[in-house]
């Protein structure tokens, strides 16, 4: 086997593999630092967005809530703003309602006022006429029409 | 006619341990010392190139959101920092290119071991043994570096009973310095068994083919052999630089870490 020849193999192959390996360790040396650099960098950069992208994130979340919070706050006003209204018409209905209940109240007595006068006037009619169809009668049956007076007092008799 | 043509085809084929050879390709001497520019060599230098212009052209960009290139480069460097993290921690972090160089160049050279005509440098235990011996050094410099004398109780796991400390420390002793042969020895032993076993197989469609007749059709029982062994020791040579570079942080978390 030539390697074992040592006397003839070794020196020259030593020799030349310090100088080839320790050229490529300072070379690796000098580039190493530029590989591990650029992923350092990469990490540094998706770290930066990702944090840009969380801090974006919790900026729509925070907008969002204050969105949600407007929406709510609206719809309670608007609620609010119904019910009031709500109220003040069922407030101005009432006083409608009761305005229109006396003036009806008034109508209802001022007529019943004036029925029972009518009534009234008519029974006070309703004696002329009896007063008169007394005097007839006692004409047509005695043939002498009493008096006035006398059927006025019949009437008042018997009416009583 | 044909037996002359078979012998000389034959003849042709390399050994299987031919592949191992070092052949100078230009002669340097030094004081004495070989120092020749070799096939190994130059494979050092044509990985050393290869890694350069990977990290070069993946990172030449280095955008944040990365391309296929630059994705292989990235990956390969967060597989080394996560295995260095999970075997020696935060204080592993100054290890990385360490780590990361032992690794590709393991893997480089074993892969590129595959191509055809090509040369395994990791198939030379004197390479294997050169990396394993300077980590073991370093763990144990960089053990009594961080940790002074106390790092020898390295040797005495807690809570030895004082009757077995005579057996325990000197295997302790011998598993720690059996470390570099264990580590140099695996990777050599893998590549070069591969090899070998892939030209031996290779070797057999030749002469089968060569045979001619019915020998040819056999061949192709060797070819099929050839193929899923190809796929096996890909899967080895990759294992094989994992398992260097994953026993490298094992052992340098004992000497940072001095945890039993």
């Amino acid at each position: 086997m030539p390697q074992f020849d040592f006397a003839r193999v070794a020196l020259p192959q030593i020799i030349w593999l310090f100088f080839s390996f320790g050229l490529l360790f300072l070379l690796m040396r000098a580039m190493l630092p530029k590989v591990a650099g650029v992923a350092e960098r990469r990490a540094s950069t998706i770290g930066g967005d990702l944090d840009a992208a969380d801090k974006a994130r919790l900026d729509a979340e925070t907008r969002r809530e204050a969105y949600e919070a407007g929406i709510a706050k609206t719809r309670t006003d608007a609620q609010g703003l119904i019910e009031s209204a709500k109220a003040d018409a069922a407030k101005a209905n009432e006083a409608k309602m009761k305005a229109a209940d006396e003036a009806a109240a008034a109508k209802i007595a001022a007529a019943e006022a004036e029925l029972s006068k009518q009534r009234d006037a008519a029974l006070v009619k309703l004696d002329a006429i009896a007063v008169d169809a007394t005097q007839d009668v006692v004409e047509r049956l005695t043939g002498t029409r009493p008096a006035m007076a006398a059927a006025a007092a019949a009437v008042a008799q018997a009416g009583s | 006619m044909s037996k002359t043509t078979t012998k000389k085809v034959y003849s042709d084929v390399a050994g299987p341990l031919e592949q191992f050879d070092i052949k100078p390709l230009y002669d340097i001497n030094v004081a004495g010392y070989d120092l020749s520019l070799t096939n190994s060599s130059a494979w050092m230098i044509g990985i050393l190139l290869f890694v350069w212009a990977f990290m070069f052209f993946g990172m030449r960009k280095a955008e944040l959101v990365p391309g296929r290139w630059q994705s292989m480069v990235e990956g390969l460097h967060e597989f080394v920092v996560g295995m260095v993290d999970e075997n020696i921690g935060p204080k592993g972090r100054s290890f990385v290119p360490f780590i990361f160089s032992l690794f590709i160049f393991i893997l480089v050279a074993n892969v590129a071991g595959l191509l055809p005509y090509s040369f395994t440098v990791t198939s030379h235990i004197a390479v294997t043994f050169a990396f394993a011996a300077f980590i073991f050094v370093m763990c144990i410099l960089i053990g009594i570096f961080r940790h002074g004398f106390a790092w020898f109780g390295f040797f005495l796991p807690p809570g030895t009973p004082w009757y077995l400390m005579p057996l325990i420390i000197p295997i302790e002793i011998i598993s720690f310095l059996s470390r570099p042969i264990t580590l140099s020895v695996r990777l050599f032993a893998n590549m070069t068994a591969g090899h070998i076993l892939l030209k031996i197989f290779a070797g057999f469609v030749v002469s089968l083919g060569v045979a001619g007749g019915i020998w040819s059709v056999v061949g192709v029982l060797p070819l099929a052999m050839n193929t899923a062994l190809y796929a096996l020791e890909l899967i080895v040579a990759i294992v094989q630089a994992y398992v260097f570079a994953l026993l490298t942080t094992v052992y340098l978390n004992d000497s940072i870490n001095l945890e039993h």
